[in-house]
């Protein structure tokens, strides 16, 4: 069937946030932690084969391949009631065990080791499907797998599958924080290259954001790693309901992504959902109608990405879609744009038309909410760029002192020169410019 | 007078006009005016009719004879009279029409040496006209006696009326004379030989000195001669009595040729009727004679006698009278009774009498309306009922078409026929039975408890009888189609297919048949169309719809452009202008597919063939749409390349990707516009509508507002709007032909050298290069689709702004303003352009 996507989740990180997902998308499908369809599921409009197979026995496996190179969250996971879900051929642990040490260029040299066997698992899920659309790739950017690994991989992939589309869900890290991870800023910026010139779109979840949202609109002071991969898994679900509950519109990848990012190197998207409730809390909005979940969406406190308020910039947005599930009547969508665009809520670029797209997305049957309207924003926003303006400043100011370069001299890559960090760093900046430059008027021309 | 009539009509008149034009035309044209002439021609009927009589009059020569004729046609009770005299003074004040008729009238009667139509002819030809109009129930029915081998006619002997081979058994004077008795006798003995005469005259026999005279209208009243010798005061005693005789003659003339069955089941139930009538008059002769053989009776006494049965007989007399006269039967019969019953409140014995005699007749009609509304049968051989069967097509023809003409042509409601007091129920008793039909047809016995109908002075007893049966077979048959068929399920089926409600299955198929639907009309196998289709329907998640194997492929011979604008041009004149410029060779399959369903007995009445047509044309503007936005959604696959491009060199192609995103962000919200704006709201309402509705009437009618108002807002049936959204469809097309062509150019120029793998997805699109095309550099070609896209967005944003705001027809249509310009992108720069230019 087309249109699959096969997920890899890569390093702890990833595999957290993977592994939330799934648990998600059973719910949501109404299969049980052993992939059986549960009895009340059986008569289901939704398109399961998206993101599972069904094997011969009749089980749901996820298309998933699970990646990392030290054993302890996988091991986890395979303790857990959902062990049995996942096609155990599947799962990849590297054999010394050791991790990347948090080090990109060690992950990334592994992965370059591990290669052959990697891609031997990728390039047999992709032979099982019928028509791939595509690679969700689950990973964070500062720790040493799912950055350096992920790096290579996403290298590969864009090589090995030309005409698939790559989408990542990258967390990025928490710069409230002092991080233990002194090298992340090395870490970023060598990931961000590949994000830049591999993947196709990224979906930029951003640990500081997703700490405060936690704690402002969930008032939960801190948060645990559970509770802010139950806010990722929920994107990620969302995001993918028009794939799985198909109606007239938005039902490939291809035709949710391509109005998003309109220039092939501006993709990377910011995520914000409403209403936002953990099981704990019940009703923490009170009031859902259409045009106040547009509403909160276009606030920055309800985005996923914490953004330095520039107000001398003209940031704008490129594109927004709006995933809105429950009962919406179509015309309290228009009246809720008409009023925002009365208001002025948005500002959008002046080179092209843009607009907020609405997909009205159908709710799994299974899972209820207290909501009656939610929604999921990708938006594709050039005060994107201010994030990776930190991170150059944050690279910038360790490659200034030389620091912690040492551990990267190791590697293959780094060996005789700095060069690739450079690179990085250039690719980097022209991405930032490129940003900029798209809130201009002459971006065309 | 359904359509199917009217063309017959038109069609025998213009043959006897000699015309040429097509009674099609003809009848569209009179079906639009219809409503126009109703307005005026139910207001003030009566005065206006009497003016224009007046008018006539005034032109006409020898006045007299053409009132005569007036009042005798109007005494006759001729249908739509009022509406001929109108025709005729129309005829009289248009100048034009009259030189017609004349040159038509030289033409048929040419050794006629009239040249010229005169007011004086206005009868002749009334006459001529009428016949027409008459003679065609006439001419069906005898069409009817010949071929229909039905039933009553095979076992009805054809017999020649007796009283016509047997002149002399007639019971109203046969034999004019028998013998004259001219003797003077003296005054004294006359009373005597007078009461005897009258005696016999009261049975249909002639007296002595009472002779009946000859019949001046074979259904006038009987008038006597007396004998002269008799003396004043006894004639003038006689002639009192007389009437009674003239009454009773004109009954039994009446029974007699009523009948036979040519007459009619319900003119032969009145016959019976009226022949008890006599038959009671006759045992009262009977009395009279005793008495007057016992020497009891005088004149005087027997002028008494007969007072009573004067009135009853008189108004019988009245009546078959009226209906001998106006030729009526069936329900006209039954009106003219209706109407006696009517006016005869207050008159108790009178009353009695007509409603009498209006049950009796009205028996074979209510057992024929029985027959009708609780089983779906017609019995009428002598076209009585007020329902015609037209045996338009048989069922085993053509499923699709057959539903189609079964539900407006088979039975239809023949508005002369129905008697005045069934008139208000007329078109619940044609559901009725049509719905009994289709329940019928699908192989479903009917089971109803039947209640005889009778007719009552007060309506209510058979009105209600008509309303339960209507109610039950219309609940039936919902239930049936709605229950049992699953209705719902099916037209559920149908959006999936044909509003594109499925997405991932038009996807599928999209992705499948992407080589297939380049291809031109000539070189695609649409077997193997079918079968992508299929396999589409197996992948997605269509497989769990269980009337997914209904839908079938078609490819039509003209774009949806052209389709669209032969329906809207139809009566305009620039429909033949459509049909010369178009060669269906060189349609591509995009352009001609459609989809086809298959749709079963009694389904095929709601999803007949006009709406199906409907369906694809939506389908096809969809779906074209679709192609077009999965074209440029591969192109922006292919373009995700650019991001490996060295960033200065990327900036060149920033134009070319923001035109894709324009086209892209212009085809998307039409999309939603349609979809989402557009067909689920009215979807919603249409279901809604269909879960309340009580007949299955009501059901084709909400199908059809609803196909009509989704036609609608998705701009369909505005020609200006939609050959400008073809033109923006097409300009994504040419430029997304285009950017596949370049792409392997500006990848190698960019990248080098690169693996083989990247090639793949670029020549499975054919690389050849126009001819005209290279003089252009890849900027300027962009720039030139930036400028034709720009225009025909602009002439689209201005078309939907011109759209009359008065009226909340278009309201839908300004939100897609709002869309599409959401940013002010378009109307902004138009600002500038204006200021600069």
């Amino acid at each position: 069937m087309p249109c699959e996507m096969i997920t890899l989740q890569l390093g702890q990180c990833g595999n957290q946030i993977g592994f939330e997902f799934w648990k998600r998308l059973c719910t949501e499908h109404g299969i049980n932690p052993e992939g059986i369809l549960e009895d009340f599921a059986t008569e289901g409009i939704d398109r399961k084969d998206v993101f599972f197979y069904q094997a011969d026995d009749e089980h749901y496996i996820p298309r998933a391949v699970l990646l990392d190179l030290e054993p302890r969250v996988i091991n986890t996971i395979l303790n857990s009631p959902y062990s049995k879900l996942y096609n155990q051929e599947n799962v990849f642990l590297s054999k010394n065990g050791g991790g990347a040490g948090n080090n990109w260029a060690s992950g990334y040299s592994q992965g370059e080791k591990l290669n052959e066997e990697i891609f031997d698992i990728i390039d047999r899920e992709a032979d099982g499907s019928d028509s791939l659309e595509g690679f969700v790739l689950c990973h964070s950017i500062a720790g040493g797998t799912g950055s350096g690994m992920g790096s290579n991989i996403l290298e590969k992939l864009s090589d090995r599958f030309p005409k698939k589309l790559v989408q990542t869900y990258s967390v990025f890290p928490n710069l409230d924080e002092i991080s233990d991870v002194v090298v992340q800023p090395y870490n970023s910026l060598l990931t961000l290259k590949r994000l830049t010139e591999s993947a196709d779109s990224v979906v930029v979840l951003d640990n500081t954001a997703l700490n405060r949202i936690a704690a402002d609109r969930l008032k939960i002071q801190n948060p645990t790693f559970t509770q802010i991969n139950s806010l990722v898994s929920t994107i990620m679900s969302v995001s993918t309901t028009t794939l799985r509950y198909p109606s007239y519109m938005n039902n490939d990848l291809m035709g949710l992504l391509a109005p998003l990012i309109p220039t092939p190197r501006l993709h990377f998207l910011m995520t914000g959902y409403t209403p936002l409730s953990t099981d704990t809390d019940e009703v923490s909005v009170r009031k859902t109608t259409v045009l106040d979940v547009m509403r909160r969406l276009l606030q920055p406190k309800n985005m996923m990405v914490s953004t330095a308020q520039d107000r001398s910039s003209q940031h704008c947005y490129i594109s927004i879609l709006n995933i809105i599930q429950g009962e919406v009547d179509p015309t309290q969508v228009h009246k809720s744009l008409q009023r925002i665009r009365e208001r002025k809520l948005a500002q959008f670029i002046p080179w092209g038309p843009a607009s907020i797209q609405v997909a009205l997305s159908r709710k799994s049957p299974y899972v209820s909410t207290a909501h009656r309207v939610s929604g999921l924003m990708l938006a594709n926003h050039t005060n994107i760029s201010s994030l990776f303006d930190r991170a150059l400043i944050q690279y910038d100011k360790l490659r200034k002192r030389e620091a912690f370069l040492d551990q990267f001299k190791k590697e293959e890559m780094f060996k005789d020169n700095l060069d690739e960090l450079d690179s990085s760093r250039e690719v980097v900046q022209d991405l930032v410019d490129e940003y900029i430059a798209a809130t201009k008027e002459d971006y065309c021309n | 007078m359904s359509e199917f009539h009217l063309q017959g009509i038109v069609d025998k008149i213009l043959h006897h006009l000699g015309a040429t034009v097509q009674p099609e035309e003809v009848v569209d044209y009179l079906q639009k005016n219809t409503n126009q002439n109703a307005s005026t021609g139910c207001s003030g009927v009566q005065v206006a009719e009497m003016s224009q009589i007046r008018h006539l009059v005034e032109k006409i020569p020898n006045q007299e004879h053409f009132l005569a004729k007036y009042n005798d046609l109007k005494q006759k009770n001729v249908d739509s009279l009022n509406l001929f005299v109108q025709l005729v003074s129309r005829i009289s004040q248009d100048p034009g029409v009259k030189d017609l008729l004349a040159k038509c009238k030289r033409q048929q009667f040419s050794s006629s040496t009239k040249t010229n139509i005169t007011k004086d002819d206005l009868p002749l030809v009334k006459n001529i006209l009428k016949e027409k109009v008459k003679h065609s129930p006439v001419g069906d029915l005898s069409s009817v006696l010949n071929i229909s081998a039905t039933v009553p006619i095979a076992s009805t002997p054809s017999v020649m009326s007796w009283v016509q081979r047997r002149p002399t058994m007639s019971f109203d004077f046969s034999t004019t004379n028998f013998g004259a008795c001219h003797t003077t006798v003296p005054e004294i003995s006359q009373e005597n030989i007078l009461i005897e005469d009258l005696l016999n005259c009261l049975i249909g026999l002639p007296g002595c000195y009472i002779e009946p005279e000859e019949l001046k209208d074979p259904y006038g009243p009987r008038t006597f001669k007396i004998n002269d010798n008799v003396p004043v005061s006894l004639q003038e005693l006689v002639k009192q009595i007389l009437p009674l005789a003239s009454h009773y003659s004109m009954i039994q003339r009446f029974t007699e040729e009523k009948m036979r069955f040519e007459f009619g089941q319900v003119n032969n139930a009145l016959a019976e009727a009226m022949q008890g009538l006599n038959k009671e008059h006759m045992l009262f002769v009977v009395q009279l004679e005793t008495e007057f053989r016992a020497g009891n009776l005088t004149l005087q006494k027997m002028w008494f006698f007969t007072q009573r049965n004067m009135q009853c007989l008189g108004i019988a007399a009245d009546i078959a009278f009226s209906i001998s006269k106006s030729d009526a039967k069936g329900g006209k019969v039954l009106s003219l009774l209706h109407d006696n019953v009517i006016s005869s409140i207050g008159d108790e014995r009178n009353q009695q009498l007509c409603l009498k005699l209006m049950e009796a007749a009205c028996v074979p009609y209510m057992k024929m309306l029985g027959m009708w509304i609780y089983m779906g049968i017609i019995s009428d051989p002598i076209n009585e009922f007020l329902v015609e069967d037209n045996e338009v097509i048989q069922k085993e023809d053509m499923p699709v078409d057959y539903s189609a003409d079964y539900w407006d042509k088979k039975y239809c409601i023949r508005r002369d026929r129905i008697p005045k007091f069934l008139e208000p129920v007329a078109d619940i008793i044609l559901k009725a039975g049509k719905y009994l039909n289709v329940i019928r047809q699908c192989g479903k016995p009917v089971r109803t408890k039947i209640h005889p109908i009778e007719y009552k002075i007060e309506e209510k007893h058979y009105i209600e009888a008509i309303e339960k049966a209507y109610m039950f077979a219309s609940k039936t048959l919902l239930d049936l189609v709605v229950r049992e068929k699953d209705l719902i399920g099916r037209l559920k089926s149908v959006k999936h297919y044909f509003l594109l409600d499925k997405g991932d299955f038009i996807v599928t198929f999209l992705t499948l048949c992407e080589k297939e639907l380049n291809k031109t009309i000539v070189d695609v196998i649409q077997g193997r169309l079918e079968s992508l289709m299929d396999l589409a329907l197996r992948l997605s998640s269509s497989v769990n719809d269980p009337y997914k194997d209904d839908l079938k492929t078609e490819l039509l011979p003209f774009n949806l452009q052209f389709q669209m604008f032969k329906i809207l041009s139809i009566q305009t004149n620039s429909e033949q202008d459509y049909w010369s410029c178009f060669d269906p060779k060189n349609l591509s399959v995009i352009e001609s597919f459609a989809f086809s369903y298959e749709v079963h007995w009694p389904l095929s009445l709601i999803l007949n063939k006009k709406s199906l047509a409907c369906y694809q044309m939506i389908f096809r503007h969809l779906f074209y749409s679709k192609y077009v936005e999965r074209l440029l959604c591969q192109v922006w696959k292919s373009n995700k390349v650019a991001k490996k491009f060295h960033y200065p060199d990327a900036r060149h192609y920033r134009e070319a990707f923001a035109l894709r995103q324009k086209m892209l962000h212009c085809v998307q919200n039409l999309e939603y516009h349609m979809m989402v704006e557009v067909i689920e709201p009215h979807w919603c309402t249409f279901i809604q509508k269909i879960n309340k509705v009580q007949n299955v009437d009501e059901i084709l009618s909400c199908h059809c507002d609803f196909l009509d108002s989704c036609l609608k807002d998705c701009m369909l049936t505005i020609p200006a709007i939609l050959s400008t959204i073809v033109n923006i469809l097409n300009i994504c097309v040419e430029f997304c032909k285009f950017m596949q062509r370049m792409q392997r150019y500006f990848v190698e120029a960019e990248l080098g050298s690169l693996p083989n793998s990247f090639y793949e997805s670029f020549t499975q699109n054919d690389v050849t290069l126009d001819e005209k095309e290279p003089d252009l550099s890849f900027k300027d070609k962009i720039a030139q689709y930036d400028t034709r896209f720009l225009k025909a967005i602009r002439t689209l944003l201005a078309q939907i702004n011109d759209l009359n705001r008065d009226t909340s027809e278009h309201d839908r249509l300004f939100n897609l303003l709002y869309r599409l310009d959401f940013n002010s992108f378009y109307t902004g720069e138009r600002i500038i352009d204006g200021s600069s230019g």
